[in-house]
């Protein structure tokens, strides 16, 4: 279900940049208005367009990216609030779509900040509210439904506040139904649903189509069999009346048969009827292309065959379900159709097969479980770090304000005081000097907050890509932690019971089914150990990167193939532990590619920190490599060894000499 | 008789221990504290004769905790207990004042035996910590403490410096970046104890590096 949500929830909230020019985009004819409007706002207007069409529908990012910038600059420089509003709006769409959560939210809240200084009231509402709807569309996504409710319900004293206009009200309370869909919470979504029939005839019709999905699915949810009925009579007339374009259309027809036959399931359970509308469902599901619903169309044919107890025709099309699903990443509808082939299995007593989908099923929602928990994890460090950075930004904003009242203010006291002084002159004179001063100070001072200000902005794009991987870490670190004291425990528990038990009764000592379970819980012990170790070593969380890579050098020498040295240099301060954990993979990494392709004897790590700076060096006396044309599997080490380098905003340079060695340098600005 | 106070919040962990000891001639279980704080509050009141610490602990890290204990307390002998076997954390046990320490999972041979050391006043390491690395571990200790080792390419700028080359020379010459080049040279002065290039060349010629 969740892509469907996905979907159904980002059509509402890119209305608004669809309808600016109408359902089909002339390509030629806006690069002809960029390339000759005289006035700056038709320019930039049609720049954002371009940007979004190039980047949602022709897919080229980068090229789309470039011309939002151009906009964004042109809007900028040009003061047109409005303008900017949107270009905060699409690039923080295109962030949602690229799961980066952090950076749409930070958008987001920008747009908001940016539209509280639009003179016009109905455009800054209407921009407001449009943030204020994504940002819950981004929690709705995320799985918080409290979270986006409390947005939607804040869209909505918005809109209650501007003129009254039908779309953005019905889009609040479609998306509303829809939060209290997800919460179980069907009377309510009944109750939401039912405000907007008196607006149904304002309502544009690209708005309907998410409107009768939730109204059918409130229906059928509370039961109102017949109403829900009515609805798909008045979707199925649809076809002919609405004005929508060929792509909406489909999404309509795919709609409106699957509900069809989700009704046929459940209100009539004429499971024949139910078919046929499963397989037009499949129809307009291959004829709009849209692989998402194909295996949804093919799960709800399975269910409807296996109702008429029709395995053996209901076997292969769950397995394509399956499979396709498994290819699309829709884990909840493989989930789903490896339960139901699982159960028809058993049904028609084939044990064998019933067993394995019984098992791949468990392992699916095992993995669905901890691929949320992440998802979780890492949404809400995106959400605690973004605040903490816009709490850092609006009290360096407030000082700046502050300041510039301030110059300002001293602007003014100097006029005065020249004006009306003649006899002092001297004094004032010499006073002024002084003020002047001053004034340059505080001029310099406020530039250095602006620079501040964005050195702090870049600072936020980093740290959401960091809290992806800290999320790992995070969750490493929870995982070695549980293994240690709850596993580990256990075993350590069960040897001291062996070992009292062994003291108490001696002759078992001579017993071998006793002497060999001994060994095996000792076994078991150091490989619960081991395991935990790997994940997150104890040193490095409790005593710091140096000893933790101290060890490290030391297992590795102790292997006698290669002998590691460490050097430290100003390190006798911790860094942050986040950085710690970062640094210390860079560096296991480096360790790794040294071990697995240079064949050297020895190596280096060293350490230099001076102040804010820090610079790791890694070096062997290998075979080298062509840093140019490295072979896959040392590209692919040295790729993530970069990605993370590039987390921490530090520079790499790696040197490689053939039949010499290989010198690694890093250098990071540590902020305390 | 002589009592043993266990710290550790595993519950299972405190009756296995208790356990091993119940038939023990001259030691018994005084009792079981499942944090630092009900540890430091017992110690305020009681002074057992061992103390069983681990290492992972709700509220005050076990490490941070022995340097408490041993504050206040001069003669109770601490044993930790680890369920890790990481160098590091073992030497970083014995400076904070511990007198020895045993893996959990051990036998009640070895319990015996680490109790009965660190009462004659020795050093107690579980038998499965490898001693090697533990020697080891020191050497290199007090290596860090002499002449800095000196990278290749460390090596390779001095000699260039010395031989009267600029940064950006020096750059051109090994095909890398002046910014690395400066990077490198301010190491070495770090590693080396200088603040100008003159005393570092003079660093270098006196320890016979160039």
């Amino acid at each position: 279900m969740r892509q469907k949500i996905g979907f159904l929830v980002l059509l509402i909230s890119f209305l608004s940049v669809f309808q600016v020019y109408g359902q089909r985009f002339k390509e030629d004819s806006v690069r002809k208005v960029i390339d000759t409007a005289k006035e700056d706002t038709l320019r930039v207007a049609a720049m954002l367009d371009y940007a979004n069409y190039l980047i949602r529908h022709k897919n080229e990012v980068p090229e789309g990216l470039e011309v939002l910038q151009q906009a964004y600059d042109l809007a900028k420089s040009k003061r047109l609030l409005k303008e900017l509003t949107r270009y905060h709006l699409i690039l923080s769409n295109h962030l949602y779509l690229q799961n980066d959560w952090a950076g749409a939210i930070e958008n987001l809240n920008r747009m908001q900040v940016v539209a509280q200084e639009i003179p016009d009231l109905d455009a800054r509402g209407d921009a407001i509210m449009r943030s204020t709807n994504n940002l819950a569309g981004i929690h709705y996504f995320n799985g918080d439904f409290l979270g986006a409710l409390e947005y939607y319900l804040k869209g909505l004293e918005l809109v209650d506040q501007l003129p009254h206009n039908a779309n953005s009200k019905s889009t609040l309370y479609v998306n509303i139904a829809s939060v209290y869909r997800q919460l179980k919470l069907h009377d309510k979504a009944y109750e939401y649903i039912q405000r907007i029939t008196p607006m149904l005839s304002e309502m544009s019709d690209v708005l309907k189509v998410p409107y009768y999905y939730e109204l059918f699915q409130s229906q059928l949810n509370t039961g109102r069999g017949e109403e829900a009925r009515q609805t798909l009579e008045v979707v199925e007339n649809g076809f002919q009346t609405f004005n929508l374009n060929e792509g909406q259309m489909q999404d309509l027809r795919i709609q409106f048969h699957e509900q069809s036959g989700l009704y046929e399931m459940t209100v009539t359970q004429d499971y024949r009827k139910a078919l046929a509308q499963f397989q037009f469902h499949l129809k307009s599901s291959l004829d709009a292309e849209s692989d998402y619903s194909v295996v949804e169309a093919k799960y709800n044919i399975g269910t409807a065959l296996d109702s008429l107890h029709l395995y053996d025709q209901a076997i292969p099309v769950l397995k394509q379900a399956f499979e396709q699903g498994r290819a699309l990443d829709m884990e909840e509808f493989s989930l789903k159709s490896a339960k139901l082939l699982a159960k028809i299995y058993a049904k028609s007593q084939r044990e064998k097969e019933g067993l394995y989908f019984a098992q791949v099923a468990i392992h699916l929602s095992d993995s669905i479980l901890s691929a949320e928990k992440l998802k979780e994890l890492n949404f809400l460090e995106a959400k605690y770090q973004t605040q903490k950075k816009e709490e850092e930004i609006s009290k360096l904003n407030e000082l700046n304000a502050a300041r510039e009242l301030e110059v300002q203010q001293r602007n003014r006291m100097l006029l005065g005081l020249s004006i009306g002084g003649s006899l002092l002159l001297l004094v004032l004179g010499l006073l002024y000097r002084n003020a002047k001063q001053r004034q340059i100070i505080a001029e310099k001072d406020q530039k250095l907050q602006v620079e501040q200000i964005k050195f702090l902005e870049h600072q936020q794009q980093v740290v959401s890509l960091q809290s992806m991987v800290n999320g790992q870490e995070t969750e490493r670190t929870r995982i070695a932690k549980d293994l240690h004291d709850g596993l580990g425990g256990l075993f350590s528990t069960i040897k001291m019971h062996f070992s009292t038990l062994q003291h108490e009764q001696p002759s078992l000592k001579t017993e071998p089914l006793f002497a060999k379970s001994y060994e095996m819980v000792n076994t078991a012990s150091e490989e619960v150990r081991r395991i935990a170790h790997n994940m997150m070593p104890e040193v490095l969380i409790k005593l710091g990167l140096v000893q933790a890579i101290q060890d490290l050098c030391h297992s590795i020498s102790a292997g006698k193939l290669l002998q590691v040295s460490l050097q430290a240099y100003g390190m006798d301060t911790r860094l942050s532990s986040s950085t710690e954990v970062m640094l210390f993979r860079i560096i296991q990494e480096l360790l790794n590619n040294i071990i697995k392709h240079s064949g050297a004897t020895q190596a280096i790590i060293q350490f230099n920190r001076e102040g804010n700076r820090l610079s790791v060096t890694v070096e062997d006396n290998g075979k080298g490599f062509n840093t140019a044309e490295s072979d896959g599997e040392i590209h692919s080490g040295l790729s993530s060894v970069e990605n993370r380098v590039n987390y921490l905003n530090g520079k790499m340079s790696i040197d490689s000499q053939k039949e010499v060695g290989t010198t690694v340098m890093m250098d990071f600005l540590i902020q305390e | 008789m002589r009592s043993i106070l266990v710290v550790d919040d595993h519950p299972l962990v405190g009756d296995g221990i208790a356990m091993m000891v119940k038939d023990m001639e001259d030691v018994s279980l005084a009792a079981v504290c499942k944090s630092g704080k009900e540890a430091l509050a017992y110690l305020e009141r009681q002074s057992p004769d061992f103390i069983l610490l681990d290492l992972n602990l709700p509220d005050i890290d076990g490490l941070e905790l022995c340097v408490r204990i041993r504050k206040d307390n001069k003669l109770v002998k601490i044993i930790g207990l680890t369920s890790t076997n990481e160098a590091g954390i073992i030497t970083q046990l014995l400076s904070n004042g511990a007198n020895g320490y045993l893996l959990k999972n051990m036998e009640r041979e070895e319990l015996i035996q680490a109790m009965e050391e660190v009462q004659q006043g020795k050093i107690f390491l579980s038998k499965a910590a490898n001693q090697k690395i533990l020697e080891q571990y020191q050497s290199v200790r007090e290596a860090l403490q002499k002449f800095p080792m000196l990278t290749r390419r460390e090596k390779e700028i001095l000699v260039l410096l010395y031989e009267g080359h600029s940064g950006p020379t020096i750059a051109d010459k090994l095909c890398l970046s002046p910014f690395t080049i400066e990077t490198h040279r301010k190491n070495l002065m770090q590693k080396l104890e200088v603040n100008t290039t003159q005393q570092l060349l003079k660093v270098a010629r006196d320890n016979k590096l160039v």
